[in-house]
Order: C-alpha cells, then sequence, then structure tokens
C-alpha cells in the first residue's frame, strides 16, 4: 500500500494528516453494494447450509415451510451411512492420484522449459497456456470424444499401436478405466498452471548455485533434490494445496463424463451432494455433507493463507 | 542425437499433447460426417466442410443460449466491476473503522468452495421464484466474481501513488474529478484485467447453471453444450462447432491476462 507517512505524532498534535479530508461515511457508502452482493448471496447461503444441516430438510417439509429441527441427526445419519465412507476415501484418493500427477509432470515441464532451446520453450508454452485456457467443461466434453467406444481416437492409436486390441473399449463402463479417463482430464487441465509457476520459480534460482554444485561434482539429480527443490518448496506447498482444493471438488468433469457410473463408481462428493440434494430432495442431508466437505476445504485453504503470510514476511 | 535435441524433441512431443485434444475438439468441428466416425481416424480436416457450424447457427436453441450467456456475462461483469470498483477504493483510500475486518471477509469467502453452497443457493432461489430464471443466476455469479474483482481492485487502486489526486485536490479538483480525471485513467488497465478474468469465470461457469437453470428456453451455453450428451447418440460434429465458438474468445481473452496470473502467483509464492 502506499499510504502515506504521517509525521511522528506527538500528543499535542491532531492525529490527522492535514491535506486529506476526513472520509467521513463516504468510505462506507462505497462498500454499500459490495456487502450487500456478498452477505446477501454468500454468507447467507452459508448460515441456511449450517442451519439446513440441523434440520429435515424433505421436499415436503420446505413444501409445507414447516422447518423442524433434529439436532444432530443428519450428523449421525452420515456418517453412518455406507456410501459415505466410499465416497470420501474415493474421493480423497482422487484428489491424491490427481495432485501427484499434476506436480510430477509438471516439474517434469518445467525443467523441459528451463533446459530447452527458446523455439522449442515457446511452442511448449504455447501449448500449455492452450490447455490452460480451455474451460473445464470443454476440457471434459473432448475428452468423453477421445475416449469414445466406437470411433474414439484414443482406441484407435492403442490398437494400432499394438499395445491392446482395444477397438471397442468402453473406458467408461468400468470404474477404473472411467478414474483414468477423469485422472487424465484433471491432470491435463492443471498441469500447466502448475509447470509454468514452478517454471517461474525455477528463473529466481540463481545459476552460479547450480553451478558451483555441478563444479563440486555433484548430479543433475543431486543439484535438483539438494537446491532448487529446496528454494522452490513454496511454490511445491501452495500448488500442493491449491491443487487438493481444486481437485476434491470436482464436478463437471466427473458429472459431464461418467454421471458418476458405472454403478456410482466414480461419485465423488459434488456428485454425491448433488444427488442427494437436488435429485432425491434430502436438502437436510445434502447440506450435512456440503457442511463437512466445506470444513474439510477451509481446513486446508486456512493452512495456505498461512503459508502465503509466512513467504510475505 | 544431443541432450539439448532430446530436450526440444521433448517439448514438442509434450507440446503436442497438451493441444491435440484442442486441435481433434477444432478438426472434428470442420469435419464432415463420414471422417468423424471413419476408420482410420482423420487428422486433418480437409476439405474443410462448414456443415457443422450451419447447423449450430441454424439452431434457434444455439441463439437463445448465446443470448442467455451473453446478457448474464455482461450484466454480472460490468455490474460486478463497478461494485468491486467502489469497494476497492474505499479499501485502497481511505483509513476507517472495520476496514481489515472487510478486507479479511473478503479473503475468507473466496475460501469458501462453491460446489458445497449450490443447495443453499437453489433452495433460495426456488423460494423467490428465480430458479430457472437469469436473474437469479447472476446474482449467485456477482457473489463469486465481486470478493475477488474487489481483491484484485485494491492492489490496483493502492499501487496508484496518492500524491496526484492529492495535487489535484489542492489545484481545486472535488473529490469526483480526483478520482474520473485522475485514478480512473490510471486504473483503467487493472480494470480491463479483472473484468476479463471475470468474464472467463462467468463465460464458462457450469456446476451453478446446471442446477440453477432448470428452463430450456433459459440455458445458458454451457448447459446448452452439454445437452447434446443426453442423447443416444452424441452428435460429435455439431458439439465440437458449438464447443469451439465457445472456447475461442475464452483463449484470446486468456491469452491477455494470463501473463498476469502467472506472474502474481509466482511473485506471491518466492518474494512475497
Amino acid at each position: 500500500m502506499t499510504a502515506t507517512i504521517a509525521p511522528p505524532v506527538t500528543p499535542s498534535s491532531p492525529p490527522v494528516a492535514p491535506v486529506r479530508r476526513r472520509p467521513g461515511a463516504l468510505p462506507y457508502l462505497l462498500l454499500i453494494p459490495a456487502t450487500i452482493a456478498v452477505f446477501a448471496t454468500l454468507i447467507y447461503p452459508v448460515g441456511r447450509m449450517v442451519a439446513l444441516s440441523f434440520q429435515r430438510g424433505n421436499l415436503g417439509d420446505l413444501i409445507t415451510r414447516r422447518t423442524v429441527w433434529v439436532g444432530l441427526d443428519n450428523y449421525r445419519a452420515v456418517l453412518t451411512d455406507g456410501v459415505f465412507w466410499t465416497v470420501l476415501p474415493r474421493t480423497i484418493g482422487f484428489a491424491a492420484v490427481c495432485v501427484s500427477l499434476t506436480l510430477l509432470i509438471a516439474t517434469g515441464c518445467a525443467l523441459l522449459l528451463q533446459h530447452a532451446d527458446r523455439w522449442a520453450r515457446v511452442t511448449l508454452s504455447v501449448g500449455m497456456v492452450v490447455a490452460w485456457a480451455t474451460p473445464v467443461l470443454i476440457g471434459a466434453v473432448v475428452f468423453k470424444w477421445l475416449f469414445d467406444a466406437e470411433f474414439g481416437v484414443v482406441n484407435w492409436l492403442l490398437t494400432e499401436s499394438g499395445l491392446c486390441e482395444c477397438r471397442h473399449r468402453s473406458w467408461l463402463g468400468d470404474q477404473w478405466s472411467a478414474f483414468a479417463v477423469l485422472v487424465s482430464i484433471v491432470v491435463w487441465g492443471a498441469v500447466p498452471f502448475a509447470a509454468l509457476s514452478i517454471y517461474a520459480g525455477l528463473l529466481t534460482v540463481p545459476p552460479e548455485l547450480a553451478e558451483a554444485a555441478r563444479m563440486d561434482g555433484a548430479g543433475a539429480h543431486r543439484i535438483f533434490w539438494s537446491i532448487t527443490f529446496p528454494l522452490l518448496r513454496p511454490i511445491y506447498a501452495i500448488l500442493t494445496v491449491l491443487s487438493v482444493i481444486w481437485d476434491t471438488k470436482v464436478f463437471p468433469q466427473v458429472w459431464l463424463t461418467t454421471k458418476g457410473g458405472p454403478y456410482q463408481g466414480t461419485v465423488m462428493l459434488g456428485v454425491y451432494i448433488y444427488q442427494k440434494g437436488i435429485v432425491s430432495s434430502q436438502f437436510g442431508v445434502a447440506s450435512t455433507i456440503a457442511v463437512l466437505m466445506t470444513v474439510m476445504l477451509l481446513g486446508l485453504s486456512w493452512i495456505y493463507v498461512r503459508a502465503m503470510r509466512q513467504e510475505a514476511r | 542425437m544431443t541432450r539439448r535435441a532430446l530436450v526440444n524433441t521433448a517439448c514438442l512431443l509434450v507440446a503436442a499433447l497438451f493441444v491435440f485434444p484442442v486441435y481433434w475438439m477444432a478438426s472434428t468441428a470442420f469435419k464432415p460426417d463420414a471422417d468423424i466416425v471413419s476408420h482410420p481416424p482423420r487428422f486433418v480436416p480437409w476439405p474443410i466442410e462448414l456443415d457443422h457450424f450451419g447447423r449450430v447457427l441454424g439452431d434457434a436453441g444455439f441463439w437463445a443460449a448465446l443470448r442467455s450467456s451473453l446478457t448474464v456475462t455482461v450484466t454480472v461483469v460490468t455490474a460486478g466491476t463497478l461494485v468491486a470498483l467502489m469497494a476497492a477504493v474505499a479499501l485502497a483510500r481511505f483509513t476507517f473503522r472495520g476496514r481489515t475486518g472487510f478486507v479479511l471477509a473478503l479473503i475468507i469467502v473466496q475460501m469458501i468452495p462453491g460446489e458445497a453452497l449450490f443447495i443453499p443457493f437453489y433452495l433460495m432461489l426456488r423460494e423467490t421464484h428465480l430458479l430457472g430464471q437469469l436473474a437469479g443466476l447472476m446474482l449467485v455469479y456477482l457473489s463469486i466474481t465481486v470478493p475477488f474483482t474487489a481483491w484484485m481492485l485494491r492492489g490496483f487502486v493502492a499501487s496508484i501513488p496518492v500524491d496526484l489526486e492529492e495535487a489535484a485536490a489542492v489545484d481545486g479538483a472535488s473529490r469526483w474529478q480526483a478520482f474520473w480525471r485522475v485514478l480512473f485513467p490510471l486504473v483503467a488497465p487493472g480494470l480491463l484485467a479483472t473484468s476479463i478474468f471475470s468474464f472467463i469465470t462467468v463465460w464458462t461457469e457450469f456446476t451453478y447453471a446446471y442446477v440453477l437453470i432448470n428452463d430450456p428456453r433459459n440455458y445458458p451455453l454451457p448447459i446448452y453444450i452439454q445437452s447434446f450428451i443426453g442423447r443416444d447418440d452424441v452428435d460429435y460434429g455439431p458439439q465440437m462447432a458449438v464447443a469451439f465458438l465457445f472456447t475461442l474468445p475464452v483463449v484470446v481473452f486468456f491469452l491477455l491476462v494470463q501473463r498476469r496470473a502467472v506472474a502474481g502467483m509466482s511473485a506471491g509464492a518466492v518474494k512475497g
């Protein structure tokens, strides 16, 4: 901030800079619209969600506008629900796989960018920016077409290259291959941002450090793990937290490809909330799951903000 | 092959992997139907066929969806930027009680995962009879865009020396004139960047649009695009043609602001 530096204040002089006019009510007036926008459309829904998680909220209750408080019943129901306990670990596992792959591939790409000639570097960056810019929903729609069982180009490539006899392989018909497709959609969309961030970090590492280590006989591996990685740790920390948050709340990628199928095999938290709430009108239970998910993600965000503040110091 | 040549080749291969899905979308859009379902697949759309675009552009549903998307996006970006600019000026130019609290609230609000909130939004809009209406969707989008827009703009406003406005004030300019003649032209690039960010966010949003807009007449483009999937046989030609038209402005806008996105991120992460 470029606030003017006030002269040292002695007890007798008024603590107001002479040139500036007193703001009075103006700043509050300026904040009114933003406050309304944020309060009425965010704070209220959050409160509503928390309240609903303690209420019985079936369609009938909502139509007759009867509010029935049920205490912790919804939480008890969710926490003893077998489906929830398959969906939760699945979501976490999915996020873990996506985040690890994203960071691994992004590191590789960043190192490629660092060591390539200018023309190759520009080509790769442009390629990544194109993938990054592609909206999530389009990524999902296009991958569904790439993996199409009959005319998808992936099946054709795999068959032609002799990797498998996949002429009519239905990727979304089997739980694990459906997962593979989902992971590839997420990772394809997530790597560019991570790779470009890591690359930007690599540029700030003084080349003399690596040079000195090389003189002392350190190999490329050693240099990366002992010099580069420790310097980039803050970037990795932030990328990890952000990616975990993003990959935990996937909805469009799943809904536009598998709809949670086959046989509910790829249902993750976001889809589960949708199915419970919008599809089967159990708004109380759905809100409870949403509250649990929010608490989980807020915890992660908290780590993120703390890391940011530590770095800012 | 030298090491450098190896690295360069790897770069090209990886770049191809990233671009291929987008290329495949575009090339499918420009291929005749027979080539879309051919074995082996055709990798170059030749001769270029504009039939799918013709079919999309001849569909009344597409124009309705485009109108919905444009209405929502333009309204939200304009109103949101205005509201956020007012807040940003208040936060960056005045000291007043509650300022720190408001800034903190802006950060916390951005951490709430939107994917968890569609149930209360759904109920709120249903009770106010806005479910399925674009107005309801716009309100929801405002709540998403205003916090981050205000947050970004606050930084832009704060980076402009306050002395300029004070000099104008000394020369007899009113507060409004100081803002409009001095501050506003200097913040304009920041306004452009944040508007583009909110444009991309609103234009491509899927989840809320899907949950809150149940009236086919009001479908915005993302829902129109997904409506191809429900059919027995996905009609990939027209679907990829719409996807192409939908993605084009996003990529163009994105290229304008992506430098800022990476730079901001890494500056915060490395140096702070």
